[in-house]
């Protein structure tokens, strides 16, 4: 039963948020919604752990004809995770989000999101997962241009033309492998995939399409363009969620995708997979270090890091899988705690422009301190929990005698300490330039509505903490991740599990 | 520029299409017809009621923001979601009772939801373009 | 029949392109419509056609076969996917009428400031 949760929670959010627009203390009730799902994820975590995997059919449709919720490990972990990043934005929330905002439905379209992306963890019929999607990106097209300042409304279209494209390439893959396979569970699928003896070549269409798809919402290589031009544009706490969870469901797709059907074809997919790991990584990072803007350093970022978990997934061995669930979860926290970082600095200042900004150490220290945990722990500095996942990568890489991704990991790692030392010199560390070289763009609008705690500094802090402790207790939650990429790598107990009848 | 005869009808036909909506509304469990289908007929009917009278008596006509029907349509749907589900059933699974030799159930509720949210989010749509379009004056 | 939609469809998706590539923002928008309905009409073709009544229906229901018998399911799926649409349609309409109220502009050329100089 507690596996709907996740979907029917947010809904029922949602409708209390819509119903009550001018509610006073809606920022409070967002908050125990958000505690509340982050509670379910966790009894949703503890009880695929403790049984393997856990699963719903809605409507009590039997398997191949209703709409199956499954979790497994990975996907507990995925809900799980994003329950911590939404609990934490909900909180940075309070007091950086300005009051126009929140009266027009900021927390109605940030539960949408929350719905749309637990929903597509969740789904196990292939349909079922574009509706998903659909939900997470009319909410996410909203909160981008939620506002309606200039800058937004040109990313936003950026932002919905290129993902809108990316639905429908999802959608005819679809519709041509429905035509083939005459159903829409992804169990089903894989069963009768596994009944070929290779991959029949009519299915190669719908299986590209549907690739492409995902490459465009997880921002993969060639397709990452819309990303970098619009996640700079909304408010930071937009931002921050944006980073931590829309990309990661494109990526999550691809890894049960490739799991249960692209590997049946893997002398085609594996290195193709690979090279696309490899220059996501190069790519990212290289663009990346041109940058001069906080966010758009960042947002850079976003693409070569999305590498790191693609090149555990081309890999495909268990310790390639359980290295790129591993970074996936801890790069959702880095990333959306490195934005949230930016927020403040952003609201201190009025400007992201690292040649205007400096002295931020001296004048805000726990921030600094803050930032210097999530984007070292983004470049892999130990005992942070990016160094254990890009080492699980990197030993999986070299144990998979694929020397040349493992070592194009290790030096795209150099170039992101290097990144992330720029920043700090130029943000934190130098002294602010006397002469302002470029006049300071107000991005959001924010009031300063007196509270009593400090929402943000809680926020960003717990999340520190949070990468602290994943990497220095990391032993747990290896071995978690290791079990995940193990009944990843043995798709017939996820179909077996999901086609019985009870 | 006002026409005595459109207006007529209009506003005769508008009492034409809801009671038809209600109609496929109702019919929807085993034949062709159900929650969408009839909200958007339902929707039709007030659409041709705002090109020839104006946004505002539409929403004269219909008494509630559209917001709040919206919101009782997903609140309503969300209801047939859960009922089943404290009868310890997955959610969204039909649970049927009989009212005086009437069977009703939860896919009814459903339908009425999605009827209700069908309505109230296409009247929101045009009556706020035709306010952005100045359609009233 | 199954030739000529298809036909169709490749019709529909060049000329959907084609307006994408435009650079006035409402052929793009009428681009993206165009070519959401190409692939509403993919997975109607994937549902196969066949001159036949409805499936589950009253009478019909014992008479049906597979072979005379409509797959229902694409026409969900389509009906779920022109939902999504139709809600996708208002917003981008708004979406576009805000910008040109904000800008002054039709033209994606002028969509440059969030770019890197």
């Amino acid at each position: 039963m507690i596996i709907a949760l996740p979907v029917f929670l947010p809904l029922a959010f949602m409708i209390f948020a819509f119903l009550f627009r001018h509610f006073h203390g809606r920022e409070y009730v967002a908050l125990g919604a958000a505690t509340l799902n982050l509670l379910v994820a966790v009894f949703l975590l503890v009880e695929v752990n403790t049984e393997g995997m856990v699963k719903m059919q809605m409507g009590d449709w039997p398997a191949p004809y209703g709409i199956t919720l499954i979790a497994d490990r990975l996907s507990a972990l995925m809900v799980l995770v994003s329950a911590i990043v939404f609990m934490a934005a909900m909180a940075y929330s309070i007091q950086s989000v300005d009051t126009r905002r929140k009266s027009f439905g900021f927390y109605l379209f940030s539960f949408g999101i929350l719905m749309g992306v637990n929903g597509s963890f969740l789904a196990g019929d292939i349909f079922n997962l574009y509706v998903w999607f659909e939900v997470m990106l009319m909410a996410s097209f909203i909160l981008m241009s939620h506002g309606g300042e200039r800058n937004q409304l040109e990313g936003a279209i950026k932002y919905l033309i290129l993902n809108l494209i990316s639905s429908f390439f999802f959608v005819a893959g679809i519709g041509l492998l429905y035509g083939k396979m005459g159903t829409l569970n992804m169990a089903d699928i894989a069963q009768k995939l596994m009944n070929f003896e290779t991959m029949p070549p009519e299915l190669n269409p719908a299986f590209i399409l549907i690739f492409v798809g995902f490459a465009i919402k997880g921002a993969l290589v060639p397709f990452f363009f819309w990303l970098p031009a619009s996640y700079h544009t909304p408010p930071p706490v937009v931002t921050a969620l944006f980073a931590g969870l829309l990309t990661k469901v494109g990526i999550y797709s691809l890894i049960r995708f490739y799991a249960l059907f692209l590997h049946q074809n893997s002398q085609f997919w594996q290195p193709l997979i690979l090279w696309i790991a490899g220059l996501s990584m190069v790519i990212g990072v290289i663009t990346a270090t041109s940058q001069f803007e906080f966010r758009k350093v960042l947002s850079f970022h976003i693409i070569s890091q999305v590498g790191y978990v693609v090149m555990g997934l081309g890999l495909f061995t268990v310790g390639g899988l359980a290295g790129a669930i591993f970074f996936l979860a801890h790069n959702m926290i880095s990333k959306t705690n490195a934005f949230l970082v930016a927020g403040y600095v952003h609201r201190q200042k009025g400007t992201l422009n690292l040649k205007i900004l400096g002295d931020f150490y001296k004048e805000h220290p726990l921030w600094a301190i803050f930032f210097f945990i999530s984007a070292f722990s983004l470049a892999g500095l130990p005992p942070l929990s990016g160094f254990i996942g890009k080492y699980l990568l990197i030993k999986a890489g070299i144990e998979a005698q694929q020397l040349g991704i493992a070592f194009t990991a290790l030096f795209v790692g150099f170039f992101t300490l290097f990144s992330m030392v720029k920043i700090w010199m130029e943000v934190f560390w130098k002294k602010t330039p006397d002469k302002i070289p470029a006049p300071i763009i107000k991005i959001a609008l924010l009031d300063d509505k007196p509270v009593n705690i400090n929402w943000m500094k809680w926020s960003s802090g717990a999340m520190a903490i949070i990468i602290i402790l994943a990497g220095v207790f990391a032993t747990p939650i290896v071995e978690y991740c290791t079990l995940a990429a193990e009944s990843l790598m043995q798709p017939s107990d996820y179909i077996n599990f999901v086609l019985e009848n009870n | 520029m006002r026409n005595i005869v459109l207006e007529r009808i209009v506003s005769l036909f508008l009492y034409v299409m809801v009671g038809f909506a209600l109609f496929l509304l109702f019919r929807g469990h085993n034949r062709p017809g159900g929650g969408f289908i009839g909200g958007i007929i339902a929707a039709a009917g007030f659409l041709l009621y705002g090109i020839v009278f104006g946004s505002e008596k539409v929403l004269e006509k219909i008494r509630v923001n559209p917001r709040y029907i919206m919101g009782s349509g997903l609140l309503i749907a969300l209801l047939a979601a859960l009922i089943p589900m404290t009868l310890g059933k997955p959610p969204l699974t039909g649970v049927w009772t009989s009212l005086a030799g009437i069977a009703l159930g939860t896919p009814l509720l459903f339908d009425i939801g999605v009827f209700v949210l069908v309505v109230g989010m296409i009247v929101s749509i045009f009556t706020n373009i035709m306010d952005v379009l100045k359609w009233n004056s | 029949m199954e030739l000529v939609i298809a036909i169709f469809i490749g019709l529909l998706y060049a000329s959907g392109v084609y307006l994408l590539l435009r650079r006035s923002i409402v052929k793009l928008i009428l681009g993206v419509f165009v070519i959401s309905n190409a692939t509403n009409l993919i997975i109607f073709l994937s549902g196969g056609i066949t001159r036949s009544g409805v499936s589950f229906i009253g009478d019909e229901a014992e008479k049906a076969t597979l072979e005379t018998m409509t797959d229902p399911l694409p026409q969900a799926l389509i009906l779920t996917a022109i939902v999504i649409g139709l809600g996708i349609a208002a917003y981008i309409l708004a979406l576009k009428y805000k910008y040109f109220e904000t800008t002054g502009t039709h033209d994606l050329d002028q969509l440059s400031k969030t770019d890197q100089k």
